[in-house]
Formats: structure tokens, sequence, C-alpha cells
């Protein structure tokens, strides 16, 4: 082949994946488009009939060396407005005080608990019930295994059909639980359900409750903001509309108990251990040829903490990607498998394609075209085209995410915050972009030639909390 | 060389998706401030609409002969209007009720809800429905009817609603055949409403109902029944476990619902059921309605392989009619299986919480 007609393939296969990716998010935008009108319409008349029904959940949020915010976060999930629920803190071998301030905040009292071990995980040290809260226990339990085994510790414990995991830095809305409950009683075969994370940046939380909304100052945590929307409000609520959802986040999700224990509960040895437990659910339940459903519900049930800095947001996500890789690989008989529907023959291929390999083609692309423009191979009019396109589409991928939010809970209160929101989805390709590729394609190196990866600290500044 | 491609069809492509793309970005951008606008307007205009109208019918519901000057209505107004008026008429009984149904009347809301019911908004449907059921409108009839048979359950279920408000005896054979045929509609809020149609109206057909129902369809009702008529849930039950002792899934079910004590002895053999449901929920009635003559049997129970099973067998054995402080260290000290030990441990430790 000529270096010409090298070329003329690199620019076919570009534009090519740009204009295929952008067409599937923007399908999905308008499947989720539609199931927004058909779910904001039906909202409040659904309200008033589920409003007296209020399925059981347990609520378990593991804690590790968090004595600073402990207290503040129990009292948030205390607060929300739901009857029927109970808390379960599982204290991950913190070696700071952590046990000691929920004694001394909640009166704790160690608690004979008749623990049944349903998932093995590291040793449980003792179980602690509040004097002051008789729905608030704590676990106390051996280091290691991560979130995940902490987890698995607190679902052996959890007594109720459904349970939430999260982070105990996420904020929930007091709502959230009435409205992810939902689809577990419209639909018996539910077995997970996630739901839309904002970014808390900028907005002011007292208590541990939200008061006000606003968007951060911090330009990063600015652009996960148009992200974070992008994500959820786009991607997962079409995926889940064709019951092809991959991903429950792990900041917020609800679980049905038994489902996971049957699996096996949440994998220590995974980094994505939400993802690859959303994933090996549909695995099993479609080998098994069970119908099930993984739904999704758009409201804004949870307010995370998004990292403003460049290293924490580098590890941040190096570590999903690396979880995505490891619960694609881990999971890969989903793919074309008979019976799974369209996790098996859309989504997977579709996350690997354009989730796990987008790094390669994306990089790859602007490292060729780049080369070839510079040493004078291409024009600039074929260079300055084929960025205007790549960034065109992705821009107005972000403006779709803009107008759902629009279109549905408007939760940003002033005009100028979707101007300014607008702005950042044209400035992020600006180098944002192109940096999360660099990062992605690192964390995708690294997977492949099985290179450790560390956690660290995530450098949290939490200044939205009062 | 010439490797410049800039005028190749590929280039030419990249930029038509770059302008459309573009292009559409900005007209999506002015559609989300324009949605936002008009958003805004629609709150402000319901604002004004509740902050003109509530006190005027709180004061009609209220008061005997009250006859306030009522502000002019424009049809933009009427849904917000209707939506309060429902509200309200949903808090209200009696003589309250008429009253807010002769100013619905004279505000024109029974042909403006015929009108809405062929909306093709699920949440305009349902206004129009809650509406023609309040105002108990016999001529709504057949349109309510046609609704009750909607594939949508909230739209199904809110007609449902209106026909038992307008003739509860007429409409509970089309609404015992929906309870028959549907899986979709909220069982809490279906007892509700069989509750509003009043047991004596609804308490034979949900009795002949139950009673000929496929027994798959049985277990999920039967929690419901017994929400509506306590009495009738336990007698259907019992009926249900002569026909049906062998079916697990209604076994679990009625042994929830059982309020006679005198069918514990026909239960015992329950308890080495295959089926870890029927063991715990056996625990739960015997809880319920046994005395110490059930100590042994719940002692085995305690011993169970399943969590909950030993849970509510434990619980159940603290409950027992007649059951002493003496008598719970009497059971303890001659229980030698770990498990259960474990279980009454943690059971006294709960109760002593409160």
């Amino acid at each position: 082949m000529s270096l010409r007609g090298f070329l003329e393939g690199i620019q076919w296969l570009f534009l090519g994946y740009f204009i295929v990716l952008n067409s599937i998010y923007l399908g999905l935008a308008f499947t989720a488009l539609f199931g927004l009108r058909r779910y904001m319409k039906g909202i409040s008349a659904a309200e008033r009939v589920y409003s007296h029904l209020q399925m059981p959940v347990s609520l378990v949020v593991p804690a590790y060396n968090e004595s600073a915010t402990i207290a503040t976060s129990i009292r948030a999930l205390l607060q929300l407005r739901y009857q029927h629920f109970e808390v379960i803190i599982v204290n991950d071998g913190s070696k700071d005080d952590t046990l000691a301030v929920m004694t001394r905040e909640f009166q704790l009292q160690p608690f004979p608990e008749a623990y049944r071990v349903q998932i093995k995980t590291k040793p449980v040290r003792g179980v602690y019930r509040s004097l002051t809260h008789p729905n608030l226990r704590v676990i106390d339990k051996e280091n290691g295994g991560g979130k995940a085994d902490a987890t698995n510790a607190g679902i052996n414990a959890a007594r109720h059909p459904i349970f939430y995991c999260g982070d105990a830095d996420s904020v929930l809305d007091p709502h959230s639980l009435e409205h992810v409950v939902r689809p577990f009683l419209e639909d018996p075969r539910t077995v997970a359900c996630g739901g839309t994370v904002r970014i808390i940046n900028g907005c002011v939380v007292r208590g541990g409750v939200l008061e006000k909304v606003g968007l951060p100052r911090n330009p990063l945590a600015l652009v996960q903001v148009v992200e974070y929307l992008r994500a959820f409000l786009g991607g997962r609520l079409g995926w889940s509309a064709i019951n092809g959802m991959l991903i429950v986040s792990g900041a917020f999700g609800v679980f049905h108990r038994d489902t996971v224990v049957a699996a096996g509960g949440f994998r220590a040895d995974v980094i994505g251990e939400d993802m690859e437990m959303t994933v090996r659910l549909h695995r099993k339940l479609s080998e098994r040829g069970v119908r099930y459903r993984v739904a999704f519900i758009p409201d804004p049930v949870c307010w995370t903490d998004a990292p403003e800095d460049l290293a924490t947001l580098a590890k941040q996500r190096k570590r999903w990607h690396r979880g995505l890789a490891e619960s694609l690989w881990e999971n890969r008989k989903l793919c074309f498998a008979k019976n799974s529907g369209s996790a098996g023959w859309l989504a997977f291929p579709f996350f690997v394609l354009f989730e796990l390999l987008s790094p390669v083609i994306e990089v790859g692309g602007f490292l060729v075209m780049g080369t070839a423009f510079a040493i004078g191979m291409m024009s600039g009019t074929s260079f300055l085209a084929f960025v205007a396109a790549a960034f065109a589409l992705g821009v107005m991928l972000s403006t779709t995410a803009l107008l759902l939010e629009e279109l549905s809970f408007h939760t940003y209160p002033k005009a100028r915050h979707v101007f300014a929101l607008f702005v950042v989805a044209i400035l992020e390709n600006f180098g944002y972009r192109q940096v999360m590729s660099v990062w992605k394609l690192d964390a995708l190196y690294g997977w492949l030639t099985g290179r450790r990866i560390l956690w660290g600290d995530m450098k949290r500044k939490a200044n939205w909390q009062q | 060389m010439d490797l410049n491609t800039g005028s190749d069809l590929v280039v030419t492509l990249a930029w038509r998706s770059a302008q459309v793309a573009a292009i559409a970005a900005a007209l999506m951008l002015a559609t989300a401030l324009i949605v936002r606008r008009y958003l805004q307007w629609q709150e402000r205009l319901h604002a004004r609409v509740i902050g003109n109208w509530r006190p005027l019918l709180t004061q009609i519901a209220i008061e005997e002969g009250a006859t306030p000057e009522l502000p002019k209505l424009p049809a933009r107004h009427l849904p917000f209007l209707m939506e309060e008026w429902n509200a309200l008429h949903d808090a209200v009984r009696g003589e309250s009720s008429t009253r807010l149904n002769d100013l619905a009347l004279r505000l024109g809301f029974d042909a403006a809800a015929r009108h809405l019911m062929n909306s093709r908004e699920v949440g305009k449907q349902i206004l129009a429905i809650r509406t023609l059921g309040h105002l108990r409108d016999p001529t709504a009839w057949k349109s309510l009817q046609e609704q009750l048979v909607s594939v949508n359950a909230l739209v199904s279920f809110y007609a449902a609603a209106a026909l038992v408000q307008i003739d509860a005896q007429r409409a509970m054979p089309g609404i015992m055949l929906q309870v028959a045929e549907r899986e979709s509609w909220p069982g809490e809020a279906m007892a509700r409403l069989l509750v509003d149609a009043g047991a004596d109206v609804a308490r034979e057909p949900i009795r002949a109902l139950m009673l000929s129902l496929a027994p798959a369809k049985v277990p999920p009702l039967l929690p419901w029944l017994a929400h509506v008529d306590a009495v009738l849930g336990s007698e259907v039950a019992t009926e249900l476990l002569k026909r049906h002792g062998g079916d697990d899934h209604i076994v679990a079910a009625a042994l929830l619902v059982l309020l006679e004590p005198s069918v514990l002895p026909d239960l015992r053999h329950y308890a080495s059921s295959a089926d870890a449901d029927i063991r715990k929920n056996l625990a739960l009635a015997i809880g319920h309605l046994g005395d110490l003559a059930e100590t042994e049997l719940l002692m085995q129970l305690m011993g169970d392989r399943v969590w909950w099973v030993r849970y509510r067998a434990a619980q159940a054995l603290l409950k027992l009619r007649g059951m002493t402080a003496e008598g719970i260290e009497a059971v303890r000290a001659r229980l030698i299986d770990p498990y259960a030990l474990d279980m009454l441990k943690h059971v006294r430790a709960e109760e002593s919480l409160g």
C-alpha cells in the first residue's frame, strides 16, 4: 500500500469511528429523550400511587479512615425521607478513630449479632448497634479486600431484600430511596438499579444535606459536571431503555440482595467492582435464562465530590479504565452469548470498541494525522477538517446532555449556568479530552502488561461541606 | 509525491460533519434556553393560579353557603386548577366534596375532563380520570371502562378508582377481572381502592375471585386481601391451604395472614418443608398465634440452616403466649445447637434495646 493510500485509510477510519461513535451516542440520547419524557410525564401520578409503598432497603456504606466526616455522613443517611431502611456502616479496619467517633456520636454498643457469612470476607471483629438509632448498625472488620470486601460484609449483615451501596462521602438526595425502589416495585424482575450522580463541588451542603445547587469554580470540576451529565442522562438512560446498562455506579447503586449473594458478591480482586458486578449479573442471569432487568432512574439521586487536581483525576480515570478492561475481560463470555439480549449483543461490543479501545483510536488518529500534517504530508485544510469534525461532534453530544437536563430536572437554577456548561462543552475539546485519552491509554497498557495499580490517597477538598 | 488529500471526499465529509454538528449544537442550546424560559413561565403561571384559587377552593370546601366571587379562568389555567381541585378533593369528604363538585360543574370541569381524556399525555389522562371520578359523573362510565383496560397500569388503576367512586357495586366485576389478569397494579394501592369501595361491596367478589384464581396468581394478592379485610384474608387463606396445601407459594403466603390459632396443629408438618420461606413464615405464624405448646417446634426451627428461619423462630419463641423470662432461660439451657443459641442471644439483645 502506498503512503497516500495508508493516510487515506487512516482518515476514513478516524472519521468513520467518530461518526459511528457519535451516531450511537446520539441514538442513545434520543432513546433517553423519549424515555425521559415518558418518565417525567408519569412521575407525579406514579408517586401518588406508590407513595405508600416502601420496600425496605439496607444501606451498606463502607468506611475507611473517615473519622473527620463519618458522623455527618451517617446523620445525612439517617435523615433520608424513607420509612423502612437500616444503615449498615462497615468499618474496614480504619487506622484512625472512625469507630471511636461513631461509638461516641451514636452511642454504639456491642451487639451479639448472629452474623451469617453468605459471602466470604476478611474476619469481622464485632457488630455494634446504636442506642439512639435502632436502624443503625456498625460492622467492624479487618482491613483488606477494599471496598468490595467491606460491602460484602455489609451484605452479609443486611436484612432487607434490596441494598444500596455507596460511598461515605457522597451526599444522597433526601428522596433518593423513594425514587430508586420504584423500578423494583414496578417490575419484580429488577435486580439492580442505578441513578444519576451529579458533581457536588460548587454546591452548598449543610449537615450532610444538599442546600443549594451551584457550579464549581475549579475548571477541572466544571468539566466533570458536563461529563457526568453526558454519561448519565445520555448514555446510561439510553442503555437502560434497552436493558443494556453495564454500569451501576459505585457512588449510587441499589441491588437485589439474594441475586448478588447468588452471584458471589463483589469481587475484591478487580478494580471496578461496581461495573464488574453489573456485567457479571448480566452474564450469570442470561446464562441461566432468567428474565431480569437492570434499571436506571434519571433523577439526580446522589452528589459526589469531583477531583480538583490533575494528579487525583488521573488516578481516578486510570482506575476506571482499568476497571472497565477487567470487567469486560472477566465476563467476556457475555459477548454475543445466547439469551444475552442487548447487553451481550449491543452494549458489550460497544463498550469494547468505543469505550475500552477508544483511546487507541483517538490518540492513534491524532498522532498519525498530526505527524502527517507536521511533516507536510497532509494539508492544513484536511487536518483542520478532521479536528473540527471530532470537536464539533463532541460538543453536539455534550449539548444533547444539557438539553436533556433542561427538559427534565433543570437542576442548575440559572440560565448563566447553562451558558457556562455550554462553553465548557466547547473548551473541554481543547486539551481535556485528549489528556483523558492518554490516561486511558496508559491504563489500558498497564492492564495488558499486568502493571500493579496503586490506589494512593484521593485528595478531596470537600469545601462544599458546611 | 503529492499526499495532500485536502480535496478528497473524506475531507469534504469531515467538514460537512463538523458543520452539521455545530449547527445542531447551537440549535440544542437555543432549545435548552427556550425550554428553560417556557418552564419558568409555566411555574409562574402555576403559582399565580394556585395563589388566586387555593383560598377560594378552601373557603368553598369548608364554609357552607360560601359564594365568593370567582376570577376569570382562561383555558391555560384550567389544568393547574384541576390539579389543585383534585388534591383538595382527596382530602375532604361529605358536604365539602359536594360543594367542590358544584363549583367544578360551574367551571366546566366535566367537559374539560372528557376532552383531556383523549390527550396522548398520560399525566393529562390521569388528571381527567381523577376529575371524573371525584365528580361521580355517571355519563363518564363508558369511557372510564375503556381506560380500565388500558395497557398503562397507572391509567387503568386510576380508572378503577374512578369507577369505584361512581358506583362501587357495578364496578366490582370489571375490577376483579383486572385484578385477576393484571400483575402490574401495585398491591397496596389496590387494597386501598377496595377498602374505599367498602368491605360489604368488595368482600364477596374478592372471596370468589381468590378461590377461583389460578394458583400462581394467588400469592401476591393474599397479603393485600388481608389489608382490606383481615378476617376474610384469614378465612380465604385457610380454605386455600386445604385446596392447595402442596403449593409452596400459596402455603408461604397463606401462613402470613392466618388469624385462627386452631389451625396451628394442621400446619406443624410444614416445619420440615424444603422451602425456607414456608419454614420462616410458619415461625412467624406461630409467633402470632401460638402458645407454649409450640416451644419444641420453635426450638427445632431455631436450629434451621437458614438465618431468617432461625431469626423468626427465635423472635416467635419470645412472643409465645405464656412465655416468661424463666421459660426462655429454660429453653436456653436446653439448646445445644450453637446457631440456635447465637440467635436466641441476638433476638434477646434486640428486644432489650427496644
